[in-house]
Order: C-alpha cells, then sequence, then structure tokens
C-alpha cells in the first residue's frame, strides 16, 4: 500500500487514460467467423461420417450396393454355388484320381511278390484224374502253364477258343462235383483215383512230377469255378493263378498221405 | 446482432461469468453473447494499451473471442472466467506482439541488402483520432508504456488500467504472488522515469 501511495499520481494518470470501445461492426465480424466456421465443421464432419460409413461399408455392399445392382444379387447367388460346387467335385475327382494311382503303385509294388508266394504256395502233390476228365484237364493246365509263361514273359493272353472255353466250362462243372465231398460222386472219384496211382506205382513206383503238378494247377484252375463266378474264357485264364483254398489242400494232403501209407502197407506185405 | 445481444443481456445479467460459460459448454449460444458483451471493451482496453495500435487490439479481441467459442469445453471451474480470458488474450497478444516485431527486423534487414520494396518502417500505431491528441497527455503515457519492458507492461496494464488483483495477475501470468508485486513497483518507477523524460522533451521542444 505504501508502494501505491509513492506513485499515486502515475496511478491516477493511468486509470483516468481513455477508454475506447468496439466499433459497431465488431459483434457482425465475430459472427460471421463464427458461422463459417461452424458451416466448415459441419463439412467437415459430413466428410468424415461418409468416410466412416464407407469404412463400414463391407466388400459385398460395395459390390452389390443398397440402390444400386440389387437385380444381380440371384445371379451372384448362383454364381457363387456354381464355383463352390466345381470346386468340391474337382477335389473330390482330384482325390480320387490320387487314390486309384496310390493303389495302381501298391498293387504293382506287390504284384511281383504275390506271384512269388503263389508260386511257393503251390501245393506239391495232387491228386490224378480218371483218364478222360485227365486228359482235358491236362490240354487245360498245359494252356494255363503256357499262358502263365507267356505272362511272365511279357506276352500278352490270347482268349481261348469258344470250343475250348466250353472244355473248361466241363471241367469246372467235374471239378464241381469232385470237391463236393459228401457226395458219393466224388467218393468215386477219389476211389478211382486211389486205384491209378496204385497202378501207377505198381508199375514203376513212379507218380511223374507232370502230374502233380497238374493236379495243382488243375485244382487251382478249378477252384474259382466253386464260386461260380467266372464268366469269361480270359478271366478263366486269370483264374488259374489264384491260390487253393486252404481247407482243400489240407483234405487233399490227408487224402494223399492215408494213400501213401496204404500203398506202403502193401509193398511192406 | 445488436439487438440480440441486448436481449440477451436482459436475459443473462443476472448471471456470473462462471454460470455464462457453464450455458455455453451447453450450446446456449445466448449466454455466449451476453460475455462477449460483457468482456468486449475490457478486453479491447486492455488490448489497446498492450499493443498501442486499435486495431491489432480489436483483431485481436476478436481472435480471443473466437478461441474462447472454439475452446469454450477446456474450461474447467478452476480459476476465474476472467482469469482465462485474460489469459487467452494475453497470450494473443504476446504472440502478436512477438510476430510484429519479427516482420519488422526482416524488413529493416531487406533495407539493408538493398532490397528497398520490403522495407517498412512501423508507424507509432496511431489512429487519426490519437493523432488528434498526439498533444495531449493521454498520448505521452501510451508513449511511456510502450517503451516498457513487456514483463513490466503487462503488470502496469494489469494492475492500474483493468484493476485486476494481485493473486489474479499472478494466476494469468503464472508467477508468483511476489514477483507481480515487484514487477508492478519496477514498472511504475520505469514509467515515472521515462514520463518525465518525455515532459522535459515536449517543455524543450515548445
Amino acid at each position: 500500500m505504501q508502494e501505491e501511495e509513492k506513485h499515486i499520481d502515475i496511478i491516477e494518470k493511468l486509470k483516468n487514460l481513455p477508454r475506447i470501445k468496439t466499433g459497431d461492426d465488431f459483434m457482425q465480424k465475430l459472427e460471421s467467423r463464427i458461422i463459417e466456421f461452424d458451416s466448415e465443421k459441419n463439412i467437415s464432419d459430413s466428410k468424415s461420417r461418409n468416410i466412416y460409413k464407407e469404412k463400414e461399408e463391407g466388400f459385398f455392399s460395395k459390390l452389390i450396393g443398397a440402390k444400386r445392382k440389387q437385380c444381380l444379387v440371384p445371379a451372384m447367388a448362383l454364381a457363387a454355388v456354381a464355383v463352390f460346387t466345381l470346386f468340391i467335385t474337382q477335389f473330390n475327382n482330384q482325390n480320387q484320381n490320387s487314390q486309384n494311382s496310390n493303389n495302381n503303385e501298391i498293387k504293382q509294388s506287390d504284384s511281383p511278390d504275390l506271384n512269388r508266394n503263389k508260386a511257393e504256395e503251390k501245393p506239391p502233390v495232387g491228386i490224378p484224374e480218371p483218364t478222360e476228365q485227365k486228359t482235358e484237364s491236362d490240354n487245360k493246365t498245359e494252356r494255363s502253364a503256357t499262358n502263365s509263361n507267356q505272362n511272365k514273359a511279357g506276352i500278352k493272353e490270347v482268349p481261348p477258343t469258344p470250343v475250348e472255353s466250353s472244355r473248361m466250362n466241363i471241367g469246372k462243372d467235374n471239378y464241381k462235383k469232385e470237391n463236393s465231398d459228401e457226395t458219393p460222386n466224388s467218393k468215386k472219384s477219389t476211389e478211382e483215383s486211389k486205384g491209378i496211382i496204385e497202378t501207377e506205382k505198381m508199375r514203376g513206383g513212379r507218380t511223374s512230377e507232370v502230374e502233380t503238378e497238374n493236379s495243382g494247377t488243375m485244382f487251382k484252375a478249378e477252384s474259382p469255378a466253386i464260386d461260380g463266378k467266372v464268366n469269361s474264357s480270359a478271366d478263366e485264364l486269370k483264374d488259374f493263378e489264384r491260390p487253393i483254398d486252404q481247407k482243400l489242400l489240407d483234405k487233399l494232403n490227408a487224402a494223399n498221405k492215408k494213400k501213401l501209407d496204404s500203398l506202403k502197407k502193401k509193398m511192406d506185405k | 446482432m445488436s439487438e440480440n445481444t441486448s436481449i440477451d443481456k436482459n436475459n443473462y445479467k443476472n448471471y456470473t461469468d462462471e454460470q455464462l460459460i457453464f450455458k455455453f459448454q451447453k450450446e446456449d449460444r445466448k449466454a455466449y453473447n451476453e460475455i462477449v458483451y460483457r468482456y468486449k471493451d475490457r478486453l479491447i482496453n486492455f488490448l489497446l494499451r498492450f499493443t498501442g495500435n486499435r486495431e491489432s487490439a480489436e483483431d485481436i479481441s476478436q481472435e480471443t473471442f473466437f478461441k474462447l467459442y472454439v475452446n469454450k469445453d477446456k474450461y474447467t471451474e478452476i480459476a476465474k472466467f476472467s482469469t482465462w480470458l485474460y489469459t487467452i488474450a494475453l497470450n494473443e497478444a504476446r504472440t502478436n506482439y512477438r510476430k510484429e516485431k519479427r516482420h519488422n527486423a526482416i524488413s529493416i534487414n531487406d533495407y539493408y541488402d538493398g532490397n528497398h520494396s520490403d522495407y517498412q518502417i512501423k508507424s507509432n500505431d496511431l489512429n487519426p483520432e490519437d493523432d488528434a491528441n498526439s498533444g495531449t497527455e493521454a498520448f505521452h503515457i501510451q508513449r511511456a508504456i510502450d517503451s516498457l519492458a513487456e514483463k513490466y507492461r503487462e503488470v502496469i496494464i494489469l494492475r492500474d488500467i483493468q484493476d485486476l488483483e494481485y493473486e489474479e495477475i499472478a494466476k494469468v501470468l503464472d508467477i508468483p504472488l511476489g514477483t507481480v508485486r515487484s514487477r508492478i513497483n519496477r514498472g511504475r518507477e520505469s514509467l515515472k522515469i521515462t514520463l518525465e523524460k518525455l515532459h522535459k522533451t515536449k517543455r524543450i521542444l515548445r
């Protein structure tokens, strides 16, 4: 306060300075500036809103649009479904092709071993056929043997003539009869075969390898006929290579053993 | 516009400044008009004494009220509304003053480089009205205020012309109260000296 008293003359001079007033257009200027600012703000707000809306709109809404291309909606839906189905079918085809190729590869890789196994599995001993049937079966076995050899050598199989196929069918029928153990015909045939073997043995003690092999192949060839699924001669020829059922083999082996025992006894006597 | 403001005045004259600004924050344009009506003359006088130029004072006060309109939501009830408004005005005046100072310096440099076209000597920014009063006491006092350093000029104007309290000045300038007091004293001292010098020269000229 003392300081203010000291400078009281200057303070009075400052306080008595003339006061001015704003011009008449002061408020108008301010108002116009504010209006300009508000309009700019509104424009920028609307722009930002539009940008935000554009951002919110997704790909499909842009593509179709609310007002623009509504007629295209079903066509686009159909096209989408078509593309989807095409994709699925192609995908499945590719899968199937790949599976098939894999299977083929596996078969190709396995086939030599299988053939070898089949060759190993061939029964050593066969039952000789009656005379008439034997000749037919011999022919078959010879053919199958040649065919198998041809196959091994890479030669194509020649389908049999109608006469041959009829013969083969007869052979199948006979085999069916023979293999039905419980029928009386089978018993007869086994007895006949026993007699033949006995006579052969008595002659020179020789059971030819060819006969045994043939008998084996004969059984092989006729085994598919049991199922009755063979339709063509080419299939039949292929089926010659199929392995014999294990049960049948066992039975035949047992019968052969019995026969051999009986022959031995007779020889001893 | 003047009619509108008079209507606003009648409606809002009983409100305090703080109530008005809070109303304006709720998008009440009449409250804003009332604030402008209350403060436009006070601000223009403060700015005229600070800048020494009426046009600049009007421009700065326009800018201050426009900033108030744009940044109305930034006001919080920490300080008085008048303090907040004076702070805005003072900051605007400072930037304007520094800009003009820089502009004058560049113009003089251009003159010495040979570029005469840009050379402008700052006049004393007196209106014809001021020119008419050039021989009066007010003219000399304004000259003395202009000659003061910025920090003394601010406090002298706020205290002795605008009648603000010491505490309020301290808040506007964001300086301690003691600094305000000392600056006011020194400002008055230097103002007294410059006025005496001016009177001496006036006597010599006569």
